[in-house]
């Protein structure tokens, strides 16, 4: 057995300090080198144009200064000739010698003009009143109208947290993770799991980011709800291909989840109290104008409802958790801009003090934004992020705790150089340190048992341009350079391809010596052609590179999944993903429809052996298989804008397949995030001033599984025989929610509603699992039992804010 | 220990939400034809053989699986030669004249239906069980039935004690038995199988039922000596069955001729201790 195998073995790894920032610079790569100064010889090459001048700065909402991203900045008298803001809310704009008329706009808020007289470089700063009520209540993204046709982008969802307030979810709490699984693409990983699979990938394949830190396991209360506080975050987009350069580490997709600023021009109270949850939010001026925070928490309180358990021990159970977010930011200076923000969670679940369950995430952001000319944009990061979970139980010299992390520290440094009109070249590197911690065991204070850490350096390099060829096409081409390399200390194991240990011929590695460093490019390109005002076709090519997995033990996530580093037996996962797509809008851009065809081809794909046990094993890297992965599909998706009815309907149709010479016989075999069909539609009715209404319904084929295909007996006992690897099916998914929000009466200093919700509302069962046990009345009659998580679920919600 | 620690994380915590959503379903499965199944054991030193075979069934079929009385059955061995098992008609074959005796290898011959199956295990000499020590215990998990219990009794665990032999490649399984004079009805089993390779010609201290037993208890362990290929049956066939595995799949077979089961020559040594 493994666990007394590694008792009587030496935890080689002890705690290592954290390297400088001049370390981990040292340590990268000749070729990342390389590839920034280029970057910096691009930049010099291209900073001079004689008789233009540039008009740069930031657009901010007038009434609580907020940063607006993707605004516009138009010409009246140049046609086709205009900026937009970036992810901080700046933009730069270089044009000829002259006199002109500048329109600001963004959608939601009134459009403001200036003319002005341009002879010299300007600054200027712009804040933006909203429009009336009505219009920003039907409007429901501060995007172009028509940036569904024109932008390069494709295969990328982008969702404010006002849209996602309107669709209706489990317990009234608003959840970005269910909301955004209801764009085609994206599927939800199923009830009671809060991830979630893009185009064929597994959980682990999607880069979450808050505030760009890594959000390692990103559900709360073993996955019902996601560790976003939607009182905290500002805005949501999701890139299922055609992924920007700035971004690597995962396969499939990006989350990129960006947290509100805080109001700058006056403070603000709101929160929410609902049946099994209540939150609360302050904001509010630092200085006036200069610099804002915002703090917001949560706290659930499920467990209160376990007191009226007829069950002894669920009455003794305690299971809840809490989060907090904060952020601040001030203005230095005209160039400097320094923010903070932080993310800290956990859910707690124990039974008196037997036992004790906790797990977390912490994630710290140190942010500069400093403007070095009218043209150059620097963002300078400084992050941190921590996933862990302990879990005690014992008491006295008895007293055992088991405890398991991993935890990044992570440099990075953007640049956006702004070219001209429409032209934006962006570069940059980042350098993030991982340490890893499996799992270490003590009792009564003393260390008995601990698999070993590991340590990981991950670097990359970027640089894109985006470029308008002409007025129809629009071409952005990017390259990013990633390495990644293991760091003693700790004792590696070689395992033969079939994944068998090689006994004796392990190697060891000294504290802060380099073992197995693996690097690559990764090439992305997207280009849109514009067929006309109204539509257009679009293509990309993306290739990602990743070098964490995680393992899992269950079918659905769980706090104990075990992230692991790419090693001497672990190559990295690649991913080549081409995308094209035909974009159309209608009626005036009421009406959005897009259809996008993809192919995936995955390399160095991870499963688990057959009976693989990835719990507390030393080995754990036996227990895993390599293959390949490849997914194909076509997603359609028709949107409403705006209007007093509003809405979507997503459809997605394809397959994911895996092979591996050592599982299943080496025949390939679904994924089991395969899920040929997969609806969603999505109604928001205005009633009235006071009542809106919405209502989602999701459609989707069962997941794969391996199920029995005969049953036998040992020694008088009845066993299961299975077939090959996922070849049965959960039932078909669906399910009805329903939401109604009624907005009370506005007065000067606060406003109420209240939100009235109802989960599944024909109470399907949808299977959470489903297992093969003996009846209670014969032990020779097998029966399939399916677990159904939430039945019916209504709920009521008070929200109010104070200002 | 720990993996059950885990276990109560993940399965608890989720009971708490789901215990009242369970449903037996109409489940349609694909059945495959019906495979022999062989458990095969030689039991030394003390000579106890059985052969016995019996057909999968049906996934919902609750009727008890075939029995094979039909099959040619041989077992041999170089010093006493081959010898044919004979049928009891209960799916049981018995030996008529061979011995499972330690040191030896055993080669195994089936022919079912026309097909044959093969299979070979070494029997190695038993490994001495030492002792069994016991220490107190509190785990959580041990207070299950602690309302039957008299006040001041104690909760144990039991350790097994024994020393690894350097020179051969032998695997372990630890069969143990709780019998609660209280609740005779259903004694606890605890099944522990043990890969020594880290330890080879070490002591072993292998600790069982941490907390589940208490004042008064009988705690029998058998300590079985395995070759490799029994061992990594049993062990596969308890990590297989598991309904949430990621993977689940079926054990593996040291027989070839695809069938399931094992064909084993196992020594034992046993002990049992009185808790006072």
């Amino acid at each position: 057995m493994r666990k007394f195998e590694l008792k009587n073995e030496k935890t080689i790894a002890e705690a290592t300090s954290v390297p400088s920032v001049a370390k981990m610079r040292n340590c990268m790569t000749l070729s990342m080198r390389t590839m920034f100064l280029f970057a910096i010889g691009l930049f010099l090459q291209i900073s001079a144009f004689a008789g233009k001048y540039t008009i740069s700065g930031h657009i901010k909402d007038a009434q609580n200064g907020e940063e607006l991203l993707g605004a516009l900045v138009v010409i009246k008298e140049l046609p086709n000739t205009g900026a937009s803001t970036n992810e901080y809310g700046f933009y730069s704009l270089t044009i000829p010698e002259g006199t002109y008329t500048l329109q600001v706009q963004s959608i939601g808020y009134k459009t403001q003009s200036q003319t002005i007289t341009l002879n010299q470089n300007l600054r200027l700063d712009f804040e933006l009143a909203e429009s009336a009520r009505e219009l920003k209540e039907v409007i429901v993204t501060a995007e172009k109208a028509d940036k569904n046709v024109t932008s390069t982008e494709m295969s990328t969802t982008k969702m404010t947290i006002q849209e996602m307030n309107k669709v209706p979810v489990l317990f009234g709490e608003k959840d970005i993770f269910k909301t955004i699984a209801l764009t085609p693409g994206v599927k939800a990983a199923g009830d009671g799991n809060s991830g979630f699979y893009v185009r064929g990938g597994g959980i682990d394949q999607n880069l979450i980011l808050l505030d760009e830190a890594t959000v390692y396991n990103a559900s709360h209360l073993l996955g019902f709800f996601s560790v976003f506080n939607s009182d905290a975050i500002k805005d949501v987009t999701v890139y299922k291909g055609g992924i920007p350069a700035q971004y690597g580490g995962r396969l499939s997709s990006v989350l990129d989840v960006k947290m509100n600023d805080g109001n700058s021009k006056g403070y603000k109270v709101s929160g929410g109290i609902g049946v099994i949850s209540s939150r609360l939010a302050i904001e509010g001026p630092i200085v006036k104008d200069k610099g804002s925070f915002i703090i917001s928490a949560r706290r659930t309180y499920a467990d209160q409802f376990l007191r009226f358990s007829s069950n002894e021990t669920l009455k003794k159970a305690s299971l809840y958790f809490y989060d907090l977010n904060l952020k601040a930011n001030y203005q230095l200076s005209k160039d400097n801009k320094l923010y903070l923000s932080g993310y800290f969670g956990k859910d707690h679940f124990g039974i008196e003090s037997q036992f004790g369950f906790q797990w977390g995430n912490a994630t710290g952001t140190l942010r500069l934004n400093h403007i070095f000319s009218d043209k150059l944009f620097s963002n300078t990061s400084l992050i941190y992020s921590k996933y862990d979970y302990t879990i005690n139980f014992g008491a006295g010299s008895a007293a055992t705790n088991i405890l398991s992390s991993i935890e990044d520290y992570n440099v990075k440094q953007d640049f956006q150089y702004y070219l001209g009109n429409y032209q934006t070249v962006k570069f940059g590197i980042n350098a993030i340190y991982h340490t890893f911690i499996p799992g270490s065991i003590t009792q009564g204070g003393t260390s008995t048992l601990a698999i070993m850490r590991r340590y990981a350096l991950e670097n990359a390099a970027y640089i894109s341009d985006e470029i308008t060829v002409s007025q129809r096409m629009k071409v952005v081409a990017g390259l990013r350079f990633s390495s990644f390399s293991m760091i003693g200390a700790g004792h590696f194991e070689n395992l033969a391809q079939n994944g068998d240990t090689l006994a004796g011929q392990g190697f060891n590695l000294g504290k802060g010596q380099f073992g197995k460093t693996y690097f690559g490019p990764e090439p992305r390109v997207a280009a849109t052609y514009v067929l006309d005002s109204t539509s257009s076709i679009k293509a990309s090519y993306t290739r990602t590179r990743q070098y964490l997995q995680l393992l899992s033990n269950a079918v659905a996530s769980n706090p104990t999944d075990l992230w692991v580093p790419a090693s001497n037996n672990i190559k990295p996962q690649v991913a080549d993903q081409i995308a094209g797509g035909y974009f159309r809008n209608f009626h005036n851009n009421q009406f959005e429809f897009s259809a996008e065809v993809y192919y995936k081809s995955l390399q160095n794909q991870i499963d688990y052996k057959d009976g693989a046990q990835l719990v507390f094993n030393q080995g754990v890297e036996s227990e895993l298989r390599y293959g390949k992965g490849w997914s194909y599909g076509l997603e359609l998706f028709l949107k409403k804008r705006f209007g007093k009815f509003n809405g979507w309907i997503g459809y997605t149709i394809s397959k994911t397949r895996r092979q591996s010479d050592y599982i299943n016989g080496g025949q390939s075999y679904n994924a089991r995030q395969d899920r040929p069909n997969d609806l969603s539609i999505v109604g928001i009715y205005e009633a009235s001033k006071r009542w809106t209404i919405s209502g989602s319904f999701v459609y989707y084929t069962g997941n794969a599984f391996t199920a029995p295909d005969a049953r036998y007996n040992v020694d008088g006992q009845s066993v299961v025989h299975y077939s090959q690897r996922n070849t049965a099916r959960f039932p078909d998914y669906h399910r009805l929610d329903l939401s109604a929000t009624r907005q009370n009466s506005k007065h000067k200093h606060y406003e109420t509603s209240w939100n009235f919700s109802i989960y599944n509302v024909y109470a399907h069962g949808n299977a959470y699992s489903i297992s093969f046990d003996p009846s209670d009345q014969n032990i020779n009659q097998l029966q399939a039992t399916r677990t159904a998580l939430f039945k019916l679920i209504p709920s009521i919600t008070y929200n109010f804010k104070f200002f | 220990m720990y993996r059950n620690a885990y276990k109560l994380a993940g399965i608890a915590a989720l009971l708490l939400l789901t215990s009242a959503c369970q449903k037996v379903i109409d489940f349609k499965v694909a059945n495959t034809a019906p495979i022999p199944v062989i458990e095969g054991a030689l039991y030394g030193p003390d000579s106890t053989c059985n052969i016995h075979i019996s057909m999968t069934a049906d996934v919902f079929d609750s009727r008890e699986p075939d029995l094979v009385n039909n099959a040619l059955v041989t077992v041999s061995e170089a010093q006493q030669g081959s010898d044919t098992f004979m049928s009891d008609g209960q799916g049981n074959y018995h030996p008529r004249f061979l011995h499972a005796i330690p040191g030896r290898t055993y080669h195994l011959y089936l022919k079912i239906q026309g097909r044959e199956y093969t299979s070979v295990s070494e029997m190695f000499a038993p490994v001495n069980l030492d002792s069994l020590t016991l220490a107190p215990s509190n785990s959580i998990r041990g207070g299950g039935n602690s309302s039957r219990r008299a006040p001041g009794d104690k909760q144990y665990q039991v350790t097994t004690h024994f020393n690894d032999p350097a020179n051969h490649p032998v695997y372990y399984r630890l069969r143990a038995l709780v019998i609660d004079p209280l609740d005779s009805v259903k004694p606890k089993f605890n099944n522990n199988e043990l890969d020594p390779r880290f330890n080879r010609g070490k002591k072993i201290d292998y600790p069982l039922f941490r907390g589940r037993v208490w004042t008064r208890d009988t705690v029998r362990v058998e300590l079985e000596t395995l070759d490799f290929g029994t061992y990594e049956y049993y062990r596969t066939l308890r990590t297989s069955q598991s309904s949430n595995s990621i993977s689940p799949s079926n054990p593996t077979s040291n027989i070839k001729g695809g069938c399931l089961g094992y064909f084993g020559a196992i020594s034992v040594s046993r002990k049992t201790i009185i808790i006072n």
